[in-house]
């Protein structure tokens, strides 16, 4: 099951289809660990996302909502009287949504070819490991 | 002579000429992608790590204040939260200009691409508000780490977004074919800017000598040349090469979509998580 769920084909990531000639047609057969539900599903992601070659204006709305949505959820979950061993990492998950749906709707990454996925990966990666080093290094020299 | 045969690239791609998600423009490169959609991801990946590091020394520094204004005095989130939403709103405003050209409706493509940069205008008068703001309260660059890493951070942060601003306003006088076109946007956009910062020096007492009358007479003066550039950008003739001009836009819009998630990135960060930051270090050195 988790195998079929992050399975990649050879150039693009989830074995969904990506066009409306892919959805309809009855010769491939998807694989997903859930059966119907998701081929159903993948079909409604696909009229979406994939008007003929790039995703409608309304998806991209459907998405702004979301952002927006997510960024309320962000500013209400800053008033919960809960400490921030509980808050922080809740608001830095919202976050971390919000950064992949950008880059991944709004920058088309999820429609790109993957060599520019592995590109910014990279810059995006070393960044991260960058900034934790710096960051233990320096909660190390403080105690 | 006879011609060496095609290399064969991953992903089955040899010699293919590159196409564009944005335009079908063709380029003949190696890997079969456009050399400037590839150097542009390229880019955004170092600002990745440019950023980081800012991020993290803001982090490092965080409660080493030794003395005030600190976070929990001063950051207003609901402010924030309001440019926040704005930048994101600026993010759907150009994929949807992306959008209009790739499906050849160009006048959509300008009007979603100036929308673009006036919500990125905005968001640079909310971001001149709240660091006069601090001003007034005492933290400055020089005042302690916070006043530092702060206005680092999100001076570059601005600097990126007003160079964003600049190459949107670019690619909408690109769209424009005739000089009513260009006399149109010119107007509209001086008109804008006009109308902003008179408000801002108005409400907020940050230009002196533009208050009172002076902002108002701006303000109608900016009203009206908004009108008569929208007017004059109502009847577009046809934009002039649109396929060359759809990549350009994509371009762009890569570079705009990066600012708005590293800002995602600072709001979390800056204002949400550090909010209500206080003494720190202060407290434990007894002041």
């Amino acid at each position: 099951m988790l195998g079929s769920l992050f399975w990649q084909s050879s150039d693009r990531y989830f074995q969904l289809p990506k066009t409306y000639a892919e959805a309809e047609s009855p010769a491939r057969k998807y694989e997903n660990p859930f059966g119907r539900l998701v081929d159903r599903m993948s079909r409604m992601w696909v009229r979406l996302s994939s008007g003929d070659r790039h995703p409608t204006a309304g998806f991209y709305v459907i998405v702004g909502v979301v952002l927006t949505v997510i960024t309320a959820i962000e500013v209400w979950a800053f008033t919960w009287p809960f400490g921030k061993a509980v808050i922080n990492p809740i608001l830095l998950a919202l976050s971390a949504v919000k950064f992949v749906m950008v880059i991944g709707f709004f920058m088309h990454l999820r429609f790109e070819h993957p060599l520019f996925t592995r590109v910014f990966a990279a810059g995006l990666i070393l960044a991260i490991a960058i900034s934790l080093s710096l960051l233990a290094l320096f909660f190390k020299l403080n105690g | 002579m006879a011609q060496a045969p095609a290399a064969t690239y991953p992903h089955g791609q040899a010699n293919l000429p590159a196409e564009s998600h944005a335009s079908g423009h063709a380029e003949n490169t190696s890997t079969g992608l456009g050399h400037r959609k590839l150097l542009m991801w390229t880019f955004l990946g170092s600002e990745c790590m440019f950023f980081g590091s800012l991020i993290a020394t803001y982090l490092v520094y965080r409660n080493q204040n030794l003395n005030g204004p600190y976070p929990s005095e001063i950051i207003d989130v609901p402010i924030t939260s309001l440019s926040t939403f704005v930048l994101l709103m600026s993010s759907l405003a150009m994929v949807l200009a992306l959008n209009g050209i790739q499906r050849n409706k160009p006048r959509l493509g300008r009007f979603w691409t100036l929308m673009t940069a006036a919500l990125g205008s905005v968001f640079l008068f909310f971001q001149v508000f709240e660091f006069h703001e601090f001003a007034i309260h005492g933290l400055t660059p020089r005042t302690n780490l916070f006043g530092t890493t702060f206005f680092t951070l999100t001076g570059f942060h601005g600097a990126h977004v007003t160079l964003g601003v600049v190459l949107l306003l670019i690619m909408a006088f690109v769209f424009s074919r005739s000089g009513r076109e260009k006399l149109g946007l010119v107007l509209a956009v001086s008109g804008f800017y006009a109308v902003g910062v008179a408000l801002l020096a108005h409400f907020f007492k940050i230009i002196p000598p533009i208050v009172g009358a002076p902002a108002f007479v701006i303000t109608a003066l900016g009203l009206a040349a908004m009108a008569g550039g929208g007017y004059l950008l109502a009847k577009p003739a046809a934009v002039r090469n649109v396929k060359a001009v759809s990549e350009n836009l994509e371009i762009t819009g890569l570079y705009w979509h990066f600012v708005d998630i590293v800002w995602i990135v600072i709001f979390t960060v800056v204002y949400l998580i550090s909010a209500n930051d206080g003494l720190g270090l202060a407290q434990g050195l007894g002041h």
